[in-house]
């Protein structure tokens, strides 16, 4: 049998950052007393009528020009119909056949679509699980309900877990940068479902493919997804088929349990919701909505990685853009240095240095200034204090800020300049380590570690570490 | 006002004469903050005091055959016709060729609507509540079983099979295209007419709970006021004069309808004031004054 490929597309509902909700003035919440956010309309009483948020339209907008979406000139809401008590009106409203945004991207994953709807209100099922089945009593708090929610849908264009999880930081990264949105996972501000499907590889069609919900840490999408993708390539291999239906994942256990097959699938019973007109966004709102956006996070990836910086580290900064954009006054100020150096030094060294300190914040509210920084490099790339020196230099500018020349100064960290005392103390390190050099002569080029150490101690750092090595081979 | 079909509902003055619904008009008339699908009308409503027709033109529908209403209403009909002749008014036919499927499309998008409107009256909020034992879809059924009346059962039951998946685009769908064709006619027929008039309805009042057996025969009788309703024009309805019932007995008021198109709320009122000066009608019974 070929081997099966695995076919992955996300689901991701974001909770707006708006004041209010979707439909009525109820301030947004999170955390508070229950039903204290409530008002008639969005406890759906007899009488009442949705009004759209004007700022969430907004977000909507700004969302759809992040993910180079097609934002349809008019747009139309939907209800979708189903009972349960975290809908009061009965149903939801959403858009279905036309959504606000259409077709886009956002790195190598094809969007779908992205449609404005409000959040369904919150079931607190009383009992030890906390979960329905074995839940004796169910309460419901209308806090959430009615919070502006933007639901992006992707094309099935993932192809592993561990990808999937990957891309989904990246499109958090992305809306928060927006500011649109907490997308905190575990307040479910962001919530990830994943379409899960397998198919021989090679294959253009799709297999039946099961949906897995609410996985709230993208650690626990990743095993979720590993997890439901081992189930249907062991069911297939073995001769079975995938049957349709809804999962939930229990990251305590590792274990999925169905919610509901397709023969309990709801029928919605959409149909245009008759009490809200067309959203048509006008020339100037959608000029407002690309003209807002910063530069996102891809965009970042692609100019960094262009500066010679490896991807990792773009993709570290890219995710932090207070730290990026110290990073570029460091770039500023060390001209004439590579960028990608500057950068693991921002990453690397500074960030090491931080933790270290026990300093709160990145390094754009650290005491170190940009300038000071790339001049401490320089010192480094200019062999006029040794790698190890520049780390003893930038602990103590974290600490209390200045310029380095003067620490080094202060702490008489210069370079050996001296190859005579340098040499001295070589011969003086090899001699206390006879095994060392024994093993050196017979081909463990590791045990030069331990001269190196020696001469290190000795000059507290102050050696530049390859001339020591130089010196080592030469009196061998 | 509580939504019955939202597409469809819409507040209206129900008064004794045409400038007690002006006035009423303009109070009720507004951009309304809670409703975004109001609109303001410019200049709001004044006082009706138009005396005569001249000038205007009232399309009478070519489709509007004889057979669809009482010959008593009918009587009322033509000589409200000669009134608005004798007033100036110019009399022409239209077309309004999809308005015979109006009750249709209505009864399939108004009892859409109302199924999902009419869902929220669950129990679990407000309201009465039935059979609330701890199963969730059995107290749903209780409740609902023992609040709705029949009609509204019906509807109910109607409005969700039309919506169901399957049937939406047989139903709901065609329904909205006839709806669109309904309004079309309209349009056209605005292009040479300045209203359309018909009666208000095919017969005279009939006996209350009459025909409750046959829904059919009652929904039958909006056939001349459902058109604008689904094409979303204003309209008017004033008594024009009394007819007997086709199966005898004592004569009862038929009305006149009069339709303009969207926001021409003004021009009727206007035109429905002059004919209601023009007409006279004087509901008392006889032998009565003052």
């Amino acid at each position: 049998m070929a081997e099966l490929e695995a076919v992955i597309g996300l689901e991701i509902h974001v909770q707006l950052a708006t004041k209010t909700k979707m439909f009525c003035g109820c301030e947004l919440s999170f955390g508070d007393e229950p039903n204290v956010h409530t008002c008639p309309v969005c406890l759906a009483h007899p009488g009442v009528l949705p009004v759209p948020n004007e700022q969430a339209i907004r977000y909507a907008l700004q969302i759809g020009a992040a993910l180079n979406c097609e934002i349809a000139p008019r747009s139309i809401f939907h209800r979708k119909n189903y009972f349960y008590p975290d809908s009061p009106k009965a149903y939801q409203i959403s858009q279905y056949d036309i959504p606000i945004c259409g077709a886009g991207r956002l790195g190598d994953v094809r969007i779908h679509r992205a449609h404005l709807e409000e959040d369904a209100a919150k079931m607190i099922h009383v009992g030890e699980s906390g979960r329905i089945h074995g839940s004796g009593a169910s309460l419901v708090d209308f806090n959430r309900g009615g919070t502006p929610l933007v639901e992006i849908v992707t094309e099935p264009d993932l192809r592993d877990a561990a990808e999937a999880a990957q891309w989904a930081r990246l499109l958090r990264e992305t809306i928060r940068q927006l500011g649109v949105s907490d997308v905190n996972m575990e307040e479910g501000s962001l919530r990830v479902d994943a379409n899960v499907s397998v198919r021989p590889a090679g294959s253009e069609e799709l297999g039946t493919k099961t949906e897995l919900k609410n996985m709230n840490s993208f650690r626990f999408l990743q095993r979720g997804v590993e997890a439901e993708l081992a189930r249907q390539r062991e069911l297939v291999e073995s001769g079975g088929t995938v049957e349709q239906e809804t999962l939930h994942f229990d990251p305590a256990s590792g274990s999925l349990t169905s919610l509901r097959s397709k023969e309990e699938a709801h029928d919605y019973r959409y149909f245009p919701e008759p009490d809200l007109v067309p959203l048509v966004p006008s020339e100037e709102q959608l000029r407002e909505a690309r003209e807002s956006l910063p530069e996102l996070p891809v965009a970042r990836i692609a100019r960094y990685q262009e500066m010679g910086l490896a991807y990792d580290v773009a993709l570290t900064l890219a995710t932090d853009p207070r730290t990026a954009g110290y990073f570029e006054n460091v770039v500023e100020a060390g001209e004439g240095i590579e960028p990608r150096v500057l950068a693991n030094w921002v990453t690397g060294e500074l960030a090491a240095a931080l933790r270290q300190a026990e300093v709160d914040g990145g390094a754009a509210d650290s005491r170190i200034s940009p300038p000071d920084l790339a001049k401490l490099v320089r010192l480094v790339q200019e062999k006029k204090i040794s790698h190890g020196s520049g780390k003893k230099v930038l602990a103590a500018m974290v600490k209390g800020g200045g310029d380095p020349e003067k620490i080094v100064e202060r702490e008489g960290l210069a370079q050996m300049s001296d190859s005579g005392e340098l040499e001295a103390i070589v011969e003086k390190a090899m001699a206390d380590n006879p095994d060392a050099v024994e093993k050196i002569r017979e081909g463990n080029n590791k045990a030069i570690g331990a001269i190196v150490g020696a001469v290190m101690r000795e000059t507290k750092g102050r050696a530049d570490g390859g001339e020591v090595n130089r010196l080592i081979q030469e009196k061998l | 006002m509580i939504a019955f079909a939202s597409s469809l509902d819409q507040c209206g003055p129900l008064t004794r004469t045409v400038s007690d619904a002006a006035l009423l008009l303009g109070i009720l008339q507004g951009k309304d903050p809670c409703d975004s699908t109001s609109v303001g009308l410019e200049g709001g409503v004044r006082l009706p005091d138009r005396e005569d027709l001249s000038g205007l033109r009232f399309g009478v529908p070519a489709e509007l055959g004889h057979d669809e209403y009482d010959s008593g209403v009918r009587a009322v009909f033509e000589q409200t016709l000669r009134k608005i002749e004798a007033l100036g008014g110019e009399i022409a036919e239209v077309s309004l060729p999809s308005s015979e499927h109006g009750i249709s499309a209505y009864y399939v998008i108004a009892p859409a609507e109302a199924s999902s409107n009419l869902a929220r009256y669950d129990g679990v909020r407000y309201g009465m509540r039935a059979g609330g034992d701890g199963d969730l879809v059995q107290m749903y059924e209780t409740t609902r079983s023992e609040g709705f009346g029949p009609e509204v059962k019906r509807r109910i039951m109607l409005g969700t099979y039309a919506l169901s998946s399957g049937y939406y685009e047989a139903y709901y769908g065609q329904a909205q295209k006839v709806r669109t064709r309904i309004a079309e006619d309209f349009s056209g027929a605005f292009s040479g007419v300045d209203f359309v008039v018909t009666p208000t309805a095919p017969s005279v009042a009939f006996g209350l709970g009459e025909k409750t057996d046959d829904p059919l025969a009652m929904y039958l009788n909006d056939f001349f006021t459902v058109p604008m309703s689904l094409a979303g024009i204003p309209a008017i309805s004033i008594p024009a004069g009394l007819a007997e019932p086709e199966g005898g007995g004592p004569q009862l008021p038929v009305g006149f309808q009069i339709a303009a198109p969207a926001f021409g709320e003004q021009k009727l009122l206007d035109a429905a004031y002059a004919l209601e000066q023009g007409i006279g009608f004087d509901a008392r019974p006889e032998g009565l004054d003052g």
